[in-house]
């Protein structure tokens, strides 16, 4: 049951209602009603992996509890608490993701050398969400253990926040203290925010349904075929594969984030337009934010404290660990950390080169040349388009395969149909047209306008694309995987 | 509240002005449809309006291998090629029926592969939706087919074109080639050998059904029907469709015409696109060939 399924609507409305009815008047009621439909939901993707859920969930309230008892007596005691929970965490997400892969990479590496190891992986079902929700936990009890926040003694509460059913599939990655605060007053009806939750929707709706899933048809024809392919298209692949994944990722985002501000609660924003960033720094402060965010809070800062007698090379350290992590988080597959390696080694560059480079700017004139600044977002595009294709590689013998058949030369792409063909791109050109809007504050509001019934015609004209050009039976979010 | 009513209710107004013009602009557009060389073309034609002497009907291997117009300039008799890609007996079985509701043609040719015989993967209709109201059988079919929640999404015009309406704006902007009578030549010379394969082929019950359902309406209207199997440069072995079609066929006096191992198709890859269609030379050589069995065929009567 993903968000933009007639099944979710069904399974919505119900909620909807009774929360803002029966349950209106209490917290608790509320909340308890979320839980319900947030286990429901979780259930329904997967319900093998609700005990998983539930254990971690009551293990890190009670780790939570203990941490804030003994932070104050017993420092040493809250340390070896929020190290049991945070390892306990990390170990979740190392049996479920990587340990089949941990296992066949040793194979291979003693059949590399020489031995022969007769292997035996098991049979696991990654739980949906888990990357999602294990991360949650984790940073509730290190938020607990800096004392930036208090533990939450309402049990409800704190599994609401963890299995809050629009993000625990596939994110936003809420912060606790934030969330935790929202729950713990009632929400009244608010037509303001259901009318800015319905547009998010709808836009996640067409970014997803209109460009993501479109587009695959293409990506996935030439990535699973590159062999066949010649240097043109498998260019156009990889290029619309960086709006696909964008697409796919940030839409299913903004309905997460609408959904909730429809019940009155605020995620966080997890993309500021990423692809209008002229550097990598810039692109990962806009790129899944939400997971850069959690990782810089409490993987980078702390090993760029520890490195910091290291100087420039510490902080360089600091960052290609980050980027290595943000890759693995992605998944057990040497590609992923590949392209964590990547955008790590883009990183260092770039920090090693930021000083030449505001003195070169500087000397020339060229802070404020919009020329400059969009040439700088077109390269920046391309080294994130080239990223991307490690990442939507399933080998690294792919990832050279590809790059390899660029040898066949730029000839005329493949096309299977032309108007199938040309129809990729009106969706992604409006996309890209609001993004553009939003990044340069045009005043051309669409949904947004201050008259009313701009707002309605647009939203009932965006909900007829949706409804005209959608892909309903289109593939499952991609982040869905991770 | 004035307000929140004043725009729900511009928002349904807008929403279902939409739904109503993409809805009336299909049904227009499709009433009027020229012939192109596409599939929905095709399906239109074959649907609605064609009235030939000589229908062939089959997969992409019938639409780009049967040359109309020679069969016309060699009978003298009318022709269409109703060829649609990607399709099963289901949809053959719906042209069959609405064309007989139409009127009587001399013959009927039915290319088979085994992709039309398998069950289908995914919503066969899927591309059909936007006729769903303007056919009989298309959607009798289709009503039972469908859940009652999706019967009544296909009272949306918005919902029924979903995917489909580039293709019907397409219809009147592409070019009109009625000369061509629905067949679409390839161009371009394949250079890799013939391949076999081994694979076992099984038909689906439903697909049979339909099949057989063709095979009973083409008797029940005196109309000769003839099964085919095209040249192809992916031959088959023992277990293949087109030595299960030699022997349906022998079961249910149908004549049937296995052209997968002749020789000079098979090994002269220079008369296909690739390796299932042939191109625009091949389908014209094929094609002059196959007039004797045409002819033959409109002598006996059934």
């Amino acid at each position: 049951m993903t968000i933009n399924s007639l099944a979710f609507l069904l399974f919505f409305l119900p909620v909807f209602v009774l929360y803002f009815s029966v349950c209106r008047k209490h917290a608790n009621w509320q909340n308890v009603l979320l839980l319900i439909a947030s286990y429901f939901f979780y259930a329904y993707a997967n319900w093998k992996a609700v005990p998983i859920l539930l254990v971690s969930t009551i293990v890190t309230y009670y780790l939570g509890v203990g941490i804030q008892r003994a932070r104050e007596d017993n420092p040493r005691k809250a340390s070896l608490l929020t190290n049991l929970g945070v390892w306990l965490g990390i170990l979740l997400l190392l049996y479920f993701k990587y340990l089949n892969f941990f296992i066949s990479s040793f194979e291979d590496l003693f059949t590399a050398m020489g031995f022969h190891v007769s292997h035996h992986t098991f049979k696991i079902i990654l739980p949906v969400g888990i990357s999602f929700f294990t991360f949650k936990l984790i940073s509730y009890l290190v938020e607990i253990h800096r004392r930036k926040m208090d533990a939450e003694r309402d049990f409800i509460r704190f599994a609401t926040y963890v299995a809050f059913f629009p993000t625990i599939l596939s994110g936003p990655i809420d912060r606790p203290k934030a969330f935790l605060k929202q729950l713990a007053t009632a929400h009244q009806m608010n037509w303001a925010d259901i009318a800015e939750g319905c547009k998010r929707v709808l836009w996640g709706m067409f970014k997803k349904m209109c460009v993501a899933d479109v587009i695959c048809g293409y990506t996935d024809a030439v990535f699973n075929n590159y062999a066949h392919h010649n240097a043109t298209s498998l260019t156009i692949a990889a290029v619309l594969y960086s709006f696909q994944l964008y697409a796919d990722f940030s839409g299913y985002s903004d309905m997460a984030i609408g959904v909730g501000r429809i019940l009155g609660i605020r995620s966080l924003e997890n993309f500021r337009l990423p692809f209008f960033a002229v550097n990598i720094t810039e692109y990962w402060k806009r790129w899944h934010m939400t997971l850069t965010s959690w990782l810089t809070d409490y993987v980078f800062t702390p090993l760029n404290l520890k490195f910091r007698n290291l100087g420039m090379w510490g902080l360089n350290l600091a960052v290609m660990i980050n980027l290595l992590a943000i890759g693995a988080w992605h998944g057990a597959n040497w590609t992923f950390i590949l392209f964590g390696f990547y955008h790590g080694c883009c990183l260092i560059f770039n920090n090693l080169i930021a000083k030449r480079r505001k003195l070169f700017e500087k000397a020339h004139g060229l802070k404020k040349n919009t020329a400059y600044r969009y040439a700088r977002i077109a390269k920046m595009f391309l080294f994130v388009t080239f990223g991307n294709i490690i990442f939507r590689s399933n080998t690294i013998t792919d990832f050279l395969g590809y790059l390899s058949q660029y040898s066949s030369g730029f000839l005329y792409p493949y096309v299977a149909q032309r108007v199938t063909f040309i129809m990729y791109f009106p969706p992604l050109l409006l996309m890209l047209f609001k993004d553009w809007k939003d990044e340069e504050k045009f005043n051309i509001h669409f949904f947004h306008s201050p008259k009313w019934y701009v707002q309605a015609v647009s939203m009932a004209l965006l909900l007829a694309v949706i409804l005209l050009e959608g892909e309903f039976n289109g593939p499952q979010f991609i982040y869905f995987q991770f | 509240m004035k307000k929140k009513i004043r725009f729900i209710a511009l928002f349904l107004v807008t929403l279902a002005c939409a739904d109503f013009l993409v809805g009336a602009s299909t049904k227009l557009i499709i009433e009027h449809a020229p012939q192109t060389q596409y599939n929905l073309s095709n399906t239109i034609q074959t649907l609605f309006h064609q009235k030939s002497d000589i229908l062939i009907l089959g997969a992409s291997r019938a639409h780009h291998s049967f040359y109309p117009r020679v069969i016309q300039k060699e009978t003298g008799l009318t022709c269409f090629n109703g060829g649609r890609s990607g399709v099963k007996m289901d949809y053959f079985d719906l042209c069959v029926s609405s064309y007989l509701k139409r009127c009587t043609p001399k013959l009927i040719i039915l290319d088979i592969s085994s992709d039309m015989m398998e069950a289908p993967k995914g919503d066969q209709f899927k591309n059909l939706r936007c006729l769903y109201g303007m056919c009989e059988p298309l959607t009798e079919a289709m009503d039972s087919a469908y859940s009652p929640m999706e019967r009544l999404k296909l009272h949306s015009g918005l919902y029924r074109n979903n995917r489909v309406y580039n293709e019907v704006l397409q219809l009147c902007l592409s070019k009109q080639c009625p000369e061509q009578c629905g067949f679409q030549p390839l161009d371009g010379e394949y250079q890799t050998p013939y391949v076999i394969s081994t694979k076992p082929f099984t038909a689906d019950a439903v697909r049979l059904s339909r099949l057989n359902n063709i095979a009973r309406l083409c008797r029940s209207h005196k109309v000769r029907l003839v099964i085919t199997y095209a040249p192809t440069l992916r031959l088959t072995t023992r277990n293949g469709v087109s030595q299960w079609l030699d022997h349906y066929c022998k079961t249910k006096h149908i004549p049937f015409y296995d052209y997968s191992w002749e020789k000079k198709y098979y090994l002269h890859p220079e008369l296909f696109k690739d390796e299932v269609h042939l191109n625009s030379h091949g389908a014209e050589i094929f094609t002059y060939e196959f007039i004797s069995v045409i002819n033959a065929n409109l002598k006996k009567r059934i």
